[in-house]
C-alpha cells in the first residue's frame, strides 16, 4: 500500500514537472534588447498560466510566448509554445497556421502544407487569404498547379486586389501553359504594387513565350527582388514583437533594396533605438536617411560615425553628397577626397563629385570626371548613364561638338533611351549647328513623343525649341507660352528667366541660344 | 609527354559481375582506399567567412596512365601565425594504383612530395585544364587570396607557373573553368571570384533576428567581379575581363561551367551567384559575349527570385538534344532545375521535376548529373552541407553543428526524378559538411564513382554500384589532341544513325571541383556495338563507329568519318 502510494506521489510529481517544463531559448549570446523581451514574455507567460485555468487564456499565453520566440528566431522553441497551445485548444486556426508559418522558415514544406491545410478548415478572417496564397505557393512549387489556381483564384474573390495572390494566380495560369492568360494577372499585381519586381520576371517570361520577345526584354530589364505583399496580419503581429538590432537592419535593407527609403529608415532607425552604439547600424541608416532626404539626422548620424572613426569610403561619399546639397561645397569636395582616397575606384564619389562640378557651373571639371567614368563603366546603361551627364558637362560648357558625340553615344548604346536623355538630344541637336535634317526629324519626332507622353513645362520648352530650330516660330511661341504657362502654375517663373528670354528669340524668328541655360534645374543635384 | 594507351583499358568487373538482392548503390571505400585526408577550416569560433566554404577535389590522370588520381584541396588557417605553425597542412595528390595488386579494390598512393607540388594557400577550390596543350593535364588552384597555377612536366612533376602567367590576383575564388573559347586550341581561364573579404575587413555576423554569431551571408561583402584570361601561350595569360564586361559585372560567384547551350558551336560561360542572379554569357565569337541569363530564363527562378548558387552541372536530362542546368542552393530555396528548349533558352522545370521539396531542408554544394545505374538517363548527386548553424544540432551539443546529408535523385525520364537517398546505402546516411563533389570512373568499369570533399571533415571515395547487368559505352576524346580538350559534345548515335543522347565532356562543374572529362553512355540492356558523333573543339563533326560496349574508346579528331553538316546556329 505504502509504496503504491509512493508511486501515485512519484507519477504526480513527473505529470508536474512535465506540465511545468515548458521551451527556454539560450539566450547567451543575445543581444540585451532580446533578452529583455524573451525575458519579459517568460515572466508573463508564466504569471497568466499560474493565474488561470482557463483553456483560453492558457492558449493564448502560449500563443504570446511562441509570438515572442518567433519574432527573435528562435524557432524549435516557438513551435513547442505552439504546439502547447493547439494541445490546449485544437481548434484554432491561427495557431495552426503559426506552426505552418514555423515550417515554411524551416524549410519543411511537407509539414507546412499539412499545418495550412489543418489551418484553413478552421476559418479565421486574417488566416483565409495568406492562408490560400501561402498554400498555392506551396502547391506550385510542387507541381500541383491545378490546385494552386483554385487557391489563388479563391483568395482573390475574397480581396481581389491581393498583389501575392495575383502574382500567384499568373504564375499558375503561365505552369500550366496559358502565357496569354497570365499577363493580366501579373500586370495588375505590378499596378497595386509597383515596388514588387519579381512579378517582371513571370510576366517577361510569360512574353517571351509567346513570341514577344521586345516585351519579353522590356519586362526583364525591370526584374528585381521586390516582393509582392502577403498582407498576413498574423505574420506582422509577430514581427512588431521584434526587439532584435539585426532583424531591423535586414528589414531595413530589404526596403531600400526596393528603393522605399522613408520605410527603410524607419526600420533601421528602430535597429539604432535598440542598440545605439553600434556603428555596424549607424552606417546604413546614415546613408538611407539620405537617400529618404533626412538631411539633419542624416548629418547627425555622420558626426557620429567621424567620432567614433568609422567611417568607410561609402560613407565619406554618401555624406559628401549631404554636403553638396545643402550648399557646403568645400566640406563636399574634401568628403569626396576622403572618400576616394580610400577607394579610387568608388563610382558614388566620382559621379557624386563630378554631378557637384555641373551644378557648381565647373563645366570642364565635370566633363573630365564624367568622362572618366563613362570609359570605366562596362556595363551600357551605366555606361550610357555616363554619357549623358558627360553631354550636359559639354553643353554647359558650350562644348557643342562634345555634347553631341556623347549624347548620341549614350543612346545609341541602350535599347530605348530614357526621357532624360532624349530631352538632352532633342535640346542639343536644336541649339547646335550643323544638325544633319534627317536628324532634327527624329529630334521633332522626339520632341512630339516627350510632349505627348507627358505634357508640361520641360517637355514644352523642348518642343519650342525644335520647332524654332526648324524655322516653325509660330509653333515655338505657342509651346514656349504654354511652357511659361506652367511655370505660373508652379510660381516657378521667376526662377526661370530663360523661358521668357526663349519667347521673345521665337517672336524674333531666332532660334534658342543655349540647350539648357544656367538657371534650369537640370544642373540641380535634387 | 607520357604515351596514353587509354583503346582496350582493362575494365575490372565490368558486365559479368552480379550482385544478389538489391544492394546500394554507393560503397564508401575511403578507409581501403588509401585516401585519408581531412579538410581543415581553422575555425576558432570568430567565424571568418571563408572557414565555412572550402573546399574541392580534383579527378584527373596526371601521369596518362590511364587511371583517374585525385587532388585534393586543403584549407588551413586564416590566422597567419597558426598557418606558420603548422607546415604540414598542405594540399595532396594521390596516385590511383587500383589493379596493380590484382585486385579490384580502389587504391591510392600519396604522391604529393614526388609531385613537387607544394600548395599552401587557404585552399577552395581547384580546375583541371591542359593549359600549354602539351596532352597533359594542369592544375588551378583557388584560394582566399592569390591562387596558384601548376603546370603538369609529363613526368609525375608540377611546376609552379603562377608568376610567370600571371594569373594570380587576390581575390577570394572558389570555382573554374578552363575551356577553349576562341577555337586557336589553348584554353581560357574563366576564374569566378565571391565577395571582398580581408582578414582585416571582417565584420561579425549574427543569425537572422537573433544575436548569436554565425558566418555571414555574402551580402555582407562587395562581390568580386570574376576573371576571363586568355591564354597567349607560353603560359602566359592575358586578363580580358575588362574588355568583355566580366570585369563590370561584379556578382558573388560560386560556381562556374562552360558549355555550348544554343547549340552554334561556341562554348557560353554560366556562373552561379549567391543570392543574387546567375550569368550567362553567350559567346559571340572573337571573345566577344553577351550576358543574357533573364531573357534566356536562367537568371532567377519562376518566381523571379535569385537564389543562392553554389553548385551546378549541365547535361541532357530530358534528352531533347540540349544541355539542361542544374544548381544548389541554400535552406529554404530548392535546387533548381532549368530545362533548355534546343535554342538556348530555358525554363525553371523544378515544381515538375520533383528535385523542389526535397531539397528545401538541406543546402546543397557539390553536384553533377551521372548517370551512375546506366539505364540511359543521367541521375543526379548532392552534396549537402549547413552554412549556417543548425539550431537542433547545437541544442543537442554538437560543436560543429552544419551537418547534412548528401542526396541521390534517380532520373524517371523526361526530367522527373525521385529521391533514392535510401537506395544509395549507409554510404549516403552518414551527415558531413559536403561542398566539392568530383566525379571519375577509378576502377574504368564504366560506373562513375566519386569523391565527396567534406568541410571539417574527411574526404570520402564513394565506389559506384549500380547498374549491375547493364552496360555502356565509354568515350575518352584523346587528350593529345587540343581540339579533343573538353567542353566538348558527344552524341550517342541509334540505329539509324540519328543522334539519340548528347553527353558533355567536361571538367568543370560542381562546386569548387573537377571531374573526369571521359563520357560514359549508359545503354541499359542493350549490349548491341553503338556508333558516336564527336564535336570538336574546331567546329569539325566526326562519327565514330560501331563501337563494341562495356569499353572504353578513345577518339581522335581526324579519325572519324566527317560529317558535312554544320552545326545548328
Amino acid at each position: 500500500m505504502k509504496s503504491r502510494f509512493v508511486v501515485l506521489l512519484l507519477t504526480l510529481a513527473v505529470a508536474a514537472h512535465a506540465q511545468n517544463e515548458w521551451p527556454r531559448p539560450d539566450l547567451g549570446q543575445a543581444a540585451a534588447p532580446v533578452r529583455e523581451a524573451v525575458e519579459g514574455a517568460q515572466q508573463r507567460m508564466r504569471a497568466l498560466l499560474d493565474q488561470s485555468d482557463d483553456q483560453g487564456i492558457q492558449a493564448n499565453a502560449w500563443m504570446a510566448l511562441g509570438d515572442v520566440y518567433l519574432a527573435h528566431e528562435y524557432q524549435p522553441e516557438a513551435r513547442a509554445a505552439y504546439a502547447r497551445a493547439v494541445d490546449v485548444m485544437p481548434d484554432r486556426s491561427e495557431l495552426r497556421y503559426r506552426l505552418a508559418l514555423i515550417a515554411i522558415l524551416q524549410g519543411d514544406d511537407d509539414v507546412a502544407l499539412s499545418a495550412l491545410e489543418e489551418s484553413l478548415s478552421l476559418p479565421h478572417p486574417d488566416v483565409m487569404v495568406p492562408g490560400r496564397v501561402r498554400r498555392g505557393r506551396i502547391l506550385l512549387d510542387r507541381g500541383r498547379n491545378d490546385e494552386a489556381l483554385a487557391d489563388f483564384e479563391r483568395a482573390l474573390r475574397i480581396d481581389p486586389d491581393h498583389p501575392a495572390a495575383l502574382e500567384g494566380l499568373g504564375r499558375a495560369r503561365l505552369a500550366l501553359g496559358d502565357a496569354e492568360g497570365a499577363i493580366e494577372p501579373l500586370l495588375r499585381a505590378l499596378e497595386l504594387e509597383p515596388g514588387a519586381t519579381r512579378v517582371y520576371t513571370p510576366l517577361g517570361m510569360a512574353f517571351r513565350n509567346l513570341g514577344e520577345t521586345e516585351s519579353a526584354r522590356r519586362a526583364l530589364s525591370r526584374a528585381g527582388e521586390g516582393e509582392a505583399s502577403l498582407h498576413d496580419p498574423v505574420l506582422d503581429r509577430v514581427q512588431a514583437l521584434s526587439r532584435s538590432p539585426q532583424f531591423f537592419l535586414e528589414s531595413g535593407l530589404a526596403q531600400a533594396d526596393q528603393r522605399q527609403f522613408g520605410r527603410a529608415a524607419e526600420l533601421i532607425g528602430r535597429a539604432v533605438s535598440l542598440d545605439p552604439d553600434d556603428p555596424a547600424l549607424l552606417s546604413p541608416y546614415g546613408q538611407v536617411l539620405i537617400e529618404a532626404g533626412l538631411d539633419e539626422l542624416a548629418r547627425e548620424v555622420f558626426k557620429r560615425l567621424v567620432a567614433a572613426e568609422r567611417m568607410s569610403a561609402m560613407d565619406y561619399a554618401y555624406l559628401a553628397r549631404l554636403e553638396a546639397r545643402t550648399g557646403n561645397a568645400e566640406q563636399a569636395e574634401q568628403a569626396y577626397a576622403q572618400a576616394l582616397m580610400s577607394d579610387p575606384e568608388l563610382d558614388l564619389a566620382r559621379e557624386g563629385r563630378a554631378r557637384m562640378w555641373l551644378a557648381q557651373g565647373h563645366f570642364l571639371a565635370a566633363a573630365g570626371g564624367f568622362s572618366e567614368l563613362a570609359e570605366s563603366m562596362q556595363q551600357p546603361d551605366l555606361r550610357a548613364t555616363a554619357e549623358y551627364w558627360l553631354g550636359l558637362a559639354w553643353l554647359g560648357d558650350g562644348n557643342c561638338a562634345g555634347a553631341l558625340a556623347a549624347l548620341e553615344a549614350a543612346a545609341a548604346r541602350v535599347d530605348q533611351p530614357g526621357p532624360a536623355l532624349l530631352e538632352a538630344l532633342v535640346r542639343a541637336r536644336s541649339t547646335c549647328p550643323g544638325v544633319d535634317p534627317n536628324l532634327m526629324a527624329q529630334a521633332l519626332e522626339w520632341g512630339e513623343a516627350l510632349y505627348d507622353a507627358r505634357p508640361g513645362l520641360e517637355s514644352s520648352a523642348t518642343l519650342a525649341m525644335v520647332y524654332a530650330a526648324l524655322g516653325r516660330h509660330d509653333d515655338a511661341v505657342d509651346l514656349q507660352t504654354q511652357a511659361i504657362f506652367e511655370a505660373l502654375k508652379q510660381a516657378t517663373l521667376e526662377a526661370r528667366p530663360e523661358l521668357q528670354a526663349n519667347l521673345e528669340r521665337y517672336r524674333n524668328g531666332e532660334g534658342a541660344e543655349r540647350a539648357y541655360a544656367a538657371t534650369d534645374p537640370v544642373w540641380s543635384l535634387r | 609527354m607520357l604515351h596514353r594507351t587509354m583503346i582496350g583499358l582493362t575494365c575490372w568487373g565490368a558486365v559479368s559481375t552480379t550482385f544478389a538482392g538489391d544492394r546500394p548503390w554507393f560503397d564508401d571505400v575511403t578507409r581501403d582506399s588509401g585516401v585519408d585526408f581531412v579538410y581543415v577550416n581553422g575555425a576558432t569560433g570568430v567565424f571568418l567567412f571563408p572557414e565555412i566554404m572550402g573546399g574541392g577535389a580534383a579527378v584527373l590522370d596526371f601521369d596518362g596512365d590511364g587511371r583517374m588520381d585525385l587532388y585534393l584541396v586543403q584549407g588551413g588557417s586564416l590566422d597567419p601565425q597558426a598557418e606558420l605553425a603548422d607546415p604540414s597542412r598542405r594540399d595532396r595528390l594521390y596516385r590511383n594504383i587500383t589493379g596493380d595488386d590484382g585486385s579490384t579494390v580502389i587504391r591510392f598512393e600519396d604522391v604529393t612530395t614526388a609531385s613537387g607540388i607544394d600548395a599552401r594557400g587557404y585552399g577552395q577550390g581547384v580546375a583541371v585544364g591542359d593549359i600549354d596543350g602539351d596532352g597533359d593535364p594542369d592544375l588551378l588552384l583557388l584560394n582566399v587570396g592569390p591562387n596558384q597555377l601548376w603546370r603538369n612536366d609529363g613526368n609525375g612533376r608540377f611546376t609552379d607557373i603562377s608568376a610567370e602567367a600571371g594569373i594570380a590576383g587576390d581575390a577570394w575564388s572558389v570555382s573554374a573553368s578552363i575551356a577553349d573559347l576562341d577555337g586557336d586550341g589553348l584554353p581560357e581561364m574563366l576564374v569566378v571570384n565571391y565577395v571582398d573579404w580581408t582578414r582585416e575587413t571582417h565584420r561579425d555576423c549574427r543569425a537572422a533576428g537573433s544575436a548569436r554569431l554565425d558566418y555571414c551571408s555574402p551580402s555582407a561583402y562587395p562581390p568580386r567581379a570574376d576573371r576571363l584570361w586568355h591564354n597567349q601561350g607560353q603560359g602566359r595569360f592575358v586578363d580580358i575581363s575588362d574588355r568583355t564586361g566580366l570585369a563590370a559585372a561584379a556578382r558573388p560567384g560560386l560556381g562556374a561551367l562552360v558549355a555550348d547551350f544554343d547549340g552554334n558551336g561556341r562554348p557560353d560561360l554560366y556562373i552561379a551567384n549567391d543570392g543574387t542572379p546567375n550569368q550567362y554569357w553567350l559567346n559571340q565569337g572573337g571573345l566577344k559575349f553577351i550576358e543574357d541569363a533573364f531573357l534566356a530564363g536562367n537568371a532567377v527562378n519562376a518566381a523571379g527570385a535569385a537564389e543562392a548558387g553554389m553548385g551546378l552541372d549541365a547535361g541532357d536530362v530530358d534528352r531533347n538534344g540540349a544541355l539542361d542546368l542544374f544548381i544548389t542552393h541554400l535552406v529554404r530555396e530548392t535546387n533548381t532545375l532549368y530545362l533548355n528548349d534546343g535554342r538556348g533558352w530555358f525554363s525553371d522545370a523544378t515544381a515538375a521535376s520533383g528535385l523542389g521539396p526535397p531539397s528545401l531542408a538541406r543546402t546543397g554544394f557539390g553536384t553533377g548529373m551521372v548517370d551512375f545505374d546506366l539505364d540511359g538517363w543521367l541521375d543526379l548527386y548532392v552534396a549537402n552541407g549547413a552554412v549556417t548553424v543548425d539550431a537542433e544540432q547545437l541544442a543537442a551539443g554538437s560543436d560543429w553543428p552544419y551537418l547534412q546529408t548528401d542526396q541521390l535523385f534517380v532520373n524517371r525520364g523526361q526530367g522527373r526524378f525521385e529521391d533514392a537517398t535510401e537506395r544509395a546505402g549507409p554510404a549516403l546516411a552518414q551527415p558531413h559538411t559536403g561542398r566539392g563533389v568530383a566525379f571519375g570512373d577509378f576502377d574504368n568499369d564504366g560506373r562513375i564513382d566519386l569523391v565527396v570533399a567534406n568541410n571539417r571533415g574527411p574526404v570520402r571515395v564513394l565506389r559506384n554500384r549500380a547498374g549491375v547487368n547493364r552496360h555502356w559505352l565509354g568515350i575518352a576524346p584523346d587528350a593529345a589532341h587540343p581540339s579533343a580538350r573538353p567542353p566538348l559534345s558527344v552524341w550517342l548515335l541509334d540505329r539509324d544513325g540519328g543522334r539519340a543522347w548528347l553527353h558533355r565532356s567536361r571538367t568543370d562543374g560542381s562546386y569548387a571541383s573537377a571531374s573526369d572529362p571521359r563520357l560514359v553512355f549508359g545503354l541499359g540492356g542493350d549490349d548491341d556495338a553503338r556508333s558516336v558523333e564527336a564535336h570538336w573543339a574546331d567546329g569539325r563533326i566526326e562519327r565514330f563507329g560501331p563501337l563494341a560496349p562495356n569499353r572504353y574508346h578513345s577518339l581522335t579528331p581526324g579519325q572519324g568519318v566527317a560529317v558535312t553538316e554544320e552545326p545548328e546556329a
